[in-house]
């Protein structure tokens, strides 16, 4: 690749333009221009993380009030005002499944969290914000092996199938790994 | 001249539409100057397709599509669709990176850069230079023996990128719900859809037909001179959209305030002279690559796959320029494009004494 003047005229070239990058890079790295545009998106990025959780905070604001004062079913009937907006919303979900757990309806506590976990993992994220990982870990400990007997006694029981597969999806997502 | 020439005045009236629907497309609603952008179309495509999370850069734009099927029932009609391809595949796709990259630096493909240019915006004269000397040093690279391989006869391949540009129709109108379309932003700003697709289509045919291409005109004329048609139906595009801008009152002469520029002379000229380079080397600016993938040429399809790819990278990374200048990361890429270039020139060089 030596061969004629074109070639040391390319080479030439391509050694310049190897200096001029090394120069510009250093020239970037050293100004704080290069800094603030990547932190600007970073920033953005956690601008729209907390509005989102504000937001939802905002929303589910009677339910949560509700859930922490032990009065399930005034948070029930909060949490199905708001669901008349927005039925599917994944944080909703989550709180319509950790309510009803702590009511003993585990069946469809399980239906709801898997719903909602499915569409949002960070509620059940360890370093996610509104996280509920605790809850669900504790009841996927202490109902697995519960649904376990119960299907093993009937193979037929569709209901204990259908929440023992939730609990094992829940399971799964608490054991982590690469989604 | 032979101005008896019949496909001499098939390739000005081309030009001369192009011009046109340049100008009309941003009347109706496209983003101001860039009535016709194969790089900005590209961007808010794949923006839509969520490939990259810049909101204000998330539309299927129907010329896109239009562009490629266009070129595919003229080249049918014709008779001059014919699957082929084969010549260095993954330079291809390198290379529609590196147009993109460049496309990015200026804010805009070589069409852009000639509707800028008639509207007014004297930032673009830089792009101008920049293109000229890229496809000249190009020409000297394919002079010097660069080349990428003679493309082959193939079966059926010539098909995947219109059915891919279709799929692409079918998703604008079934509206799946991946799709992202924004509502603040350049993407936000379109023409009706009918006419966006419209004009894809009839640009699309008129430019398969008479093989209309920027960087082709640039090519053409520094070899033949005047004798060179597509020479002339670049004269007749920017003629014919800088009518049509006086006409509509877009014409606004001067260097501050252009609509999608930047006063970055030396980048401005850097980007195109990346994207005029690397044009001469594959045979054809990016909207020229659209429209031979159309025509059946699958290593333009492959150029095109890198432009999707570029598209996205240059966004994703923030590598593209706006209004406020181009950032670090923008000159580091296009340094590097255009290093990328020099070394695949020596690599893909014949020489006499091999």
């Amino acid at each position: 690749m030596f061969v004629d003047r074109y070639d040391r005229l390319l080479w030439a070239v391509f050694i310049l333009l190897l200096i001029a990058i090394a120069t510009t890079t250093a020239y970037s790295l050293q100004g704080s221009a290069y800094v603030t545009q990547h932190n600007d998106r970073n920033l953005a990025r956690k601008m729209i993380e907390r509005a989102r959780l504000d937001y939802l905070a905002d929303l589910y604001a009677p339910v949560t009030a509700a859930l922490e004062s032990g009065d399930y079913s005034h948070a029930l009937l909060a949490l199905g005002e708001v669901q008349r907006s927005f039925p599917d919303e994944a944080y909703g979900q989550v709180l319509k499944g950790v309510i009803l757990s702590k009511m003993g309806a585990i069946d469809a506590a399980l239906e709801s969290l898997a719903a909602g976990i499915k569409r949002d993992g960070n509620y059940i994220d360890r370093n996610g914000s509104l996280s509920y990982r605790e809850t669900v870990a504790a009841l996927v400990v202490n109902q697995l092996p519960l649904y376990a007997a119960r299907v093993a006694n009937d193979a037929g029981d569709t209901i204990a199938l259908t929440s023992k597969r939730h609990l094992h999806y829940l399971q799964s997502r608490l054991a982590g790994g690469c989604e | 001249m032979n101005w008896r020439d019949r496909h001499l005045w098939l390739v000005i009236l081309a030009g001369g539409v192009f011009g046109v629907l340049g100008v009309m497309l941003s009347v109706w609603g496209n983003p101001a100057n860039s009535g016709i952008c194969v790089s900005c179309f590209l961007e808010n495509s794949v923006g839509a397709l969520g490939f990259h999370d810049n909101d204000r850069m998330q539309y299927l734009r129907p010329e896109l599509p239009g562009f490629v099927l266009g070129a595919t029932v003229s080249a049918l009609i014709g008779r001059e669709f014919v699957a082929r391809g084969g010549g260095a595949p993954l330079p291809r796709i390198v290379a529609g990176i590196l147009l993109m990259i460049g496309c990015a630096i200026f804010i805009g493909c070589p069409i852009k850069l000639f509707l800028r240019l008639s509207a007014g915006d004297l930032t673009a004269l830089a792009g101008v230079a920049g293109l000229i000397c890229g496809v000249w040093i190009g020409l000297q690279g394919l002079g010097h023996g660069v080349s990428f391989g003679q493309p082959l006869k193939e079966r059926g391949t010539g098909w995947i990128t219109p059915l891919f540009f279709l799929a692409l129709l079918a998703a604008f109108f079934v509206r799946p719900g991946f799709l992202l379309f924004s509502e603040r932003g350049s993407a936000s700003l379109h023409a009706p859809w009918f006419l966006s697709l419209g004009a894809g289509l009839v640009l699309g045919g008129l430019a398969q037909r008479t093989r209309f291409c920027i960087t082709g005109g640039i090519r053409d004329g520094l070899i033949l001179g005047r004798r060179a048609p597509l020479l002339w139906g670049g004269i007749a595009f920017i003629i014919s959209a800088f009518l049509f801008s006086i006409l509509v009152g877009r014409f606004n002469v001067g260097w501050l305030g252009q609509p999608g520029a930047h006063l970055e002379t030396v980048w401005n000229f850097t980007g195109m002279l990346l994207v005029g380079i690397v044009s001469a080397l594959i045979g054809g600016c990016p909207l020229r690559q659209l429209i031979k993938s159309g025509e059946g040429d699958t290593d333009a399809g492959l150029v095109v796959i890198g432009m999707l790819i570029g598209a996205a990278l240059v966004q994703a990374w923030g590598i593209t320029a706006t209004a406020a200048g181009v950032p670090s990361d923008g000159k580091i890429a296009v340094l590097t494009g255009l290093a990328l270039t020099v070394l695949s020139m020596l690599l893909f060089r014949e020489r006499e004494t091999e």
